[in-house]
This record gives C-alpha cells, sequence and structure tokens, in this order.
C-alpha cells in the first residue's frame, strides 16, 4: 500500500497568523483507505492544518495534492467535520444531512434515501423533524458528522469529531466510523486529542510539538483490520497507548505553559 | 387571569383612561377650547368617513405608495446590507456614510423627489423608499456582519456556490434581524408617504388630514389621524404575527 501513490499528500505546511507560527512546515502522506491520527496538545495548529488541507484557509507557504494534482481550494473529493458546533440551526436534523446533496442538485426523493440511512447509521432515529435547539451536544456531533459522510468523500477530515460525546458513544461511534469507512473505501484524516481513540482507529498516529506544530513522530498501529472496539482489550493498545503518551507528555507540558503564559 | 388577558386588560384600561381624561378636558372647556373635539364627535366623523366610503381611495393610495416604496427599500437594502456585511473592506467604506446618511431627516430629499418625480405617487414613493431603506440596510449589515464564519465554512466546503450561499446559509441565518428592520422598515415608509402627502399632495391620508386642518374641520381631522393610526398599527401587527412564524426556522 505504502508504495502506490499517496491520495493526499501536504508537502511544506506553514502558517503565520500575525505575531503567531500555528504550523511549522508539515509535510505528510496519507495513502488510500488509510486511517491516520494527528494528536498533539491544545493550540498546536491541527484545526489550522485540517482547514487548509480542505482549502478553507490560506496557507502560507507549502502545497496540497490530492491524487498527485496540486490544490489551491476546496475539492469535490473533501468532505470535513469540524471541531465547533456547525449544524445550521434554521435547518431540521433531515435538512441539515441533506445540505451538502442539496446544494449538488440531487433529487429530493434520493437526498431522503441516503439521508435517512445516514441517520440510522448515527443512530438519530425519531429525531429526524427536530430542530438542533432540541437536541444534545453529541446528537449535534453526530448530525454534523452524518452531513460530511453522506457526501461519501473520498477524503474524509475529521476535527475532533467525538469530542462533545461520552466515552461509550464515542467508542460505538468510532467502530461505526470504521465500518462505513470499510464500506464505501474512504480515507480518514482525524484530528483527536485522545490516545485511545487514536490507536483504536488509527492506521497510523501522527504527533504533533507544541506551537508551531511540526510532526514530532507518526507511530504505525499494526492491529489488523477490520477491527471492534475490542482492539481496547489487547495488550499491544496498551502498549501503543503508552508509546504515544510518552511523545506526547513534553509536548502537552509545553504546550499547556504557553496558553498559560 | 392568564398570562394572555391580563395585559390585555391593563392595556385596554389604559386606553379607556386616556380617552376619559382626554373627554374631561373637552368637557371641562379649560383647556384647548374648540380644537379637541369630544370622542363623540371624532368617531361619528370617522364613522362618517368610512361609510361614504370617502376615506378607501385615500387609504389605498398612502397603502399603494408606502408599500411600493417599502418594497424597493426591501429588496435593495437587504441586497447591499449583506454585501456589506459579508464583506469587511466594503463594510468600512460604506457603513460610516449609511449611517451619516440614516441620521439625515429624508423630508431634506422631497423637493428634489417633487422636481424630479413629479407631485403625484412617485415621489411619496421615493419618500416611503428612503426612509424604509435605512432601516433595512442597517440591520442587514449588522445580521450579516455577526453570522457564525463557520456556516460559510459548511457551504464552502460542499462546494455551495455564491447564490446558494446566498439563499441557503445568508437569508436563513439573518431572517430574524433582517425582519425586525423590515418592521421598522415598513414603519419608516408610512412616515415618509404621509409627510410627502402632507407637504405636496392631491390624495391619501396626510392629504386629507391636512385638507381638514386647513378648512378647519377638526373632527375630521382627528377622525383622519385615527384611521390613520390603526392603519400603521394593523401592519405593524401583521408584521408582528409573520415574525413569531419566522421563529421557528430562525434561532
Ligand atoms: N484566526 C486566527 N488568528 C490568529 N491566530 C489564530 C487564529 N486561529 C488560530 N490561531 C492560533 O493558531 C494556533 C493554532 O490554532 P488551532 O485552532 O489550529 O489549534 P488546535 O491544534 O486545533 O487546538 P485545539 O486542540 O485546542 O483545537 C493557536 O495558537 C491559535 O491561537
Ligand atoms: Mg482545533
Amino acid at each position: 500500500m505504502k508504495d502506490s501513490a499517496p491520495i493526499l499528500e501536504i508537502r511544506n505546511i506553514s502558517k503565520e497568523y500575525p505575531g503567531v507560527t500555528a504550523i511549522d512546515n508539515v509535510s505528510l502522506k496519507v495513502h488510500q483507505h488509510e486511517f491516520v491520527s494527528i494528536i498533539g496538545p491544545s493550540g498546536c495548529g491541527k484545526s489550522t492544518l485540517l482547514e487548509i488541507i480542505a482549502g478553507l484557509l490560506a496557507k502560507t507557504s507549502g502545497e496540497v495534492f490530492i491524487k498527485g494534482h496540486a490544490v489551491k481550494n476546496t475539492h469535490a473529493s473533501i468532505g470535513i467535520v469540524f471541531q465547533q458546533e456547525s449544524i445550521f440551526p434554521w435547518r431540521s436534523t433531515l435538512e441539515n444531512i441533506e445540505f451538502g446533496l442539496e446544494m449538488h442538485g440531487v433529487s429530493k426523493q434520493e437526498r431522503r434515501n441516503k439521508s435517512r440511512r445516514m441517520i440510522e447509521i448515527v443512530g438519530l432515529q425519531g429525531f429526524e423533524d427536530r430542530y438542533p435547539g432540541e437536541l444534545s451536544g453529541g446528537m449535534k456531533q453526530r448530525v454534523a458528522i452524518a452531513r460530511a459522510l453522506v457526501m461519501e468523500p473520498e477524503i474524509l477530515l475529521m476535527d475532533e469529531p467525538f469530542g462533545a460525546l461520552d466515552e461509550q458513544t464515542r467508542i460505538i461511534l468510532g467502530e461505526e466510523l470504521l465500518r462505513i469507512q470499510q464500506e464505501i473505501g474512504q480515507t480518514i484524516l482525524f484530528v483527536t486529542h485522545n490516545i485511545h481513540e487514536a490507536v483504536q482507529l488509527s492506521d497510523r498516529v501522527v504527533v504533533i510539538t507544541a506551537r508551531p506544530g511540526k510532526i514530532k513522530a507518526t507511530i504505525s498501529v499494526d492491529i489488523e483490520r477490520p477491527r471492534t472496539s475490542e482492539v481496547i482489550a489487547l495488550e499491544k493498545f496498551g502498549k501503543l497507548v503508552g508509546k504515544i503518551w510518552m511523545l506526547l507528555r513534553e509536548e502537552s507540558l509545553k504546550g499547556f505553559k504557553q496558553t498559560a503564559l | 387571569m392568564n398570562r394572555v388577558t391580563k395585559p390585555f386588560l391593563i392595556q385596554a384600561g389604559t386606553v379607556l383612561l386616556c380617552m376619559m381624561i382626554w373627554e374631561a378636558i373637552v368637557e371641562s372647556r379649560l383647556l384647548f377650547e374648540g380644537i379637541v373635539p369630544s370622542i363623540f364627535e371624532i368617531m361619528k366623523a370617522a364613522w362618517l368617513q368610512i361609510s361614504t366610503g370617502f376615506i378607501f381611495p385615500h387609504l389605498l393610495v398612502t397603502m399603494y405608495e408606502a408599500f411600493v416604496g417599502f418594497a424597493l427599500a426591501a429588496c435593495l437594502g437587504i441586497a447591499i446590507g449583506i454585501a456589506l456585511g459579508v464583506e469587511p473592506f466594503l463594510r468600512r467604506v460604506f457603513e460610516p456614510l449609511i449611517l451619516y446618511f440614516a441620521a439625515t431627516p429624508k423630508i431634506i430629499l422631497y423637493p428634489i423627489f417633487l422636481m424630479m418625480l413629479g407631485a403625484k405617487f412617485e415621489s411619496k414613493m421615493a419618500m416611503a423608499g428612503v426612509s424604509a431603506f435605512f432601516p433595512i440596510v442597517i440591520n442587514a449589515t449588522v445580521a450579516a456582519a455577526g453570522i457564525d464564519r463557520i456556516f460559510i465554512k459548511v457551504a464552502k466546503s460542499v462546494g455551495a456556490s455564491s447564490f446558494q450561499t446566498f439563499t441557503r446559509v445568508y437569508l436563513p441565518s439573518t431572517l430574524l434581524p433582517v425582519f425586525t428592520g423590515m418592521r421598522l422598515g415598513m414603519g419608516a415608509a408610512f412616515v415618509g408617504a404621509i409627510l410627502g402627502e402632507l407637504k405636496v399632495s392631491n390624495a391619501g391620508l396626510g392629504f386629507i388630514i391636512i385638507q381638514a386642518f386647513n378648512h378647519f374641520r377638526i373632527p375630521e381631522m382627528y377622525a383622519s389621524i385615527l384611521l390613520t393610526f390603526f392603519l400603521a398599527a394593523s401592519v405593524n401587527f401583521a408584521m408582528t404575527l409573520m415574525s413569531a412564524r419566522l421563529r421557528r426556522f430562525a434561532y
């Protein structure tokens, strides 16, 4: 797999905000069907990196390639789930999930069918016609995930998508995400601050340093697929979690001091 | 007594009390003798204006002027307001100009409208339009500037066109504040139209008020004022009902 051309490649990406270097020269290759997690201390530039890849934020330097082509803007094969609450308060659950399909001119019937299936997958049956004001934080996040998934993007960028969920739901939805990924053959770049989650889901875990964000290490997770959440019980699982934490500890302390300043 | 009837009873009581004070002043003949008619006389004059059908053409003229002016102002105001709200640079350039102009009494433009558009409806429509434009554009600008950027990013990320982003994101997410601007604009449109009619015109509520005044037909003048008030109040009431329905779609 690693020898084939990467579906997504970022080369020497840097991003400077006035007075702050958020990302410093990050390069990364992601291959088709791969699940790569990015983990790093708060404020190290993970969201910034994802939005740059999605074409939503201008980069200071560097390049993004999709299937070998340099892209400067948003791209049809990329979908994104944002970290912050992003579902439209004026649309019901179903209408929110249909949004992207609607923008692409998909017929109402097909929109309904696809969205209803997505609603089942994320476990929101019975809430189709509710408005976001009536949903819990975790439910809203699941709507946002469904809204991105229903587009079946080849590359899915997810920015702490399960951050607002409780541990159990998080594990179950993670399992579900792997199943969907398997089914539609997606490539996923996944930001998280949860080490267990990173190991449960990923083929590789990329550890980012405290700001300015650089790649500190890349850990391969050699647990075979298809995986269920039962991998959590494996001895290998615990070892990997420990290894990643040892890499992350120093950076987290540094990141913490930065914000404390 | 429930939550709806109590305020209503207090409101009705307040109106009744004002009417009683009014009537007491008239009857006592102590103040404003001869220029404040009795409520009964006003009612009689109002009834006459309605039953003879005299008022209706004028009512229609004023509504026509106000609604057309308002509609033009709403289209322009919402489009420009959202454009300014979206583009920080445009906003920095034009918002101060709009705010200065908004604070200017629009009646100073009336002579120009009269010369350009004549003494008939069109000059009043223009008055209604400029009056309605400012509250609408200002509210739309503030609403669009305050949109959570994440919604725009979502639209962009699924490849929505600018037009789709406008209709599916900007319009719904600014619906309530824009509608508030429209309500204020509607009121301003009536002010503008009637102000124009009071100055130079040959039809409309403003016209019959000033006519009654000129001929010292005092009860008739009050009756027309009262009917004008009812018109403005019912339009505002209708818009309040509409905004309550819109609330369901907005947040
Ligand atoms: N619009 C902006 N203007 C200036 N600085 C910004 C802006 N957005 C982000 N930053 C800075 O860039 C750095 C990286 O931000 P980013 O949101 O990418 O971090 P993150 O890794 O996603 O953090 P978290 O884990 O807390 O979500 C932070 O120090 C932040 O203060
Ligand atoms: Mg972030």
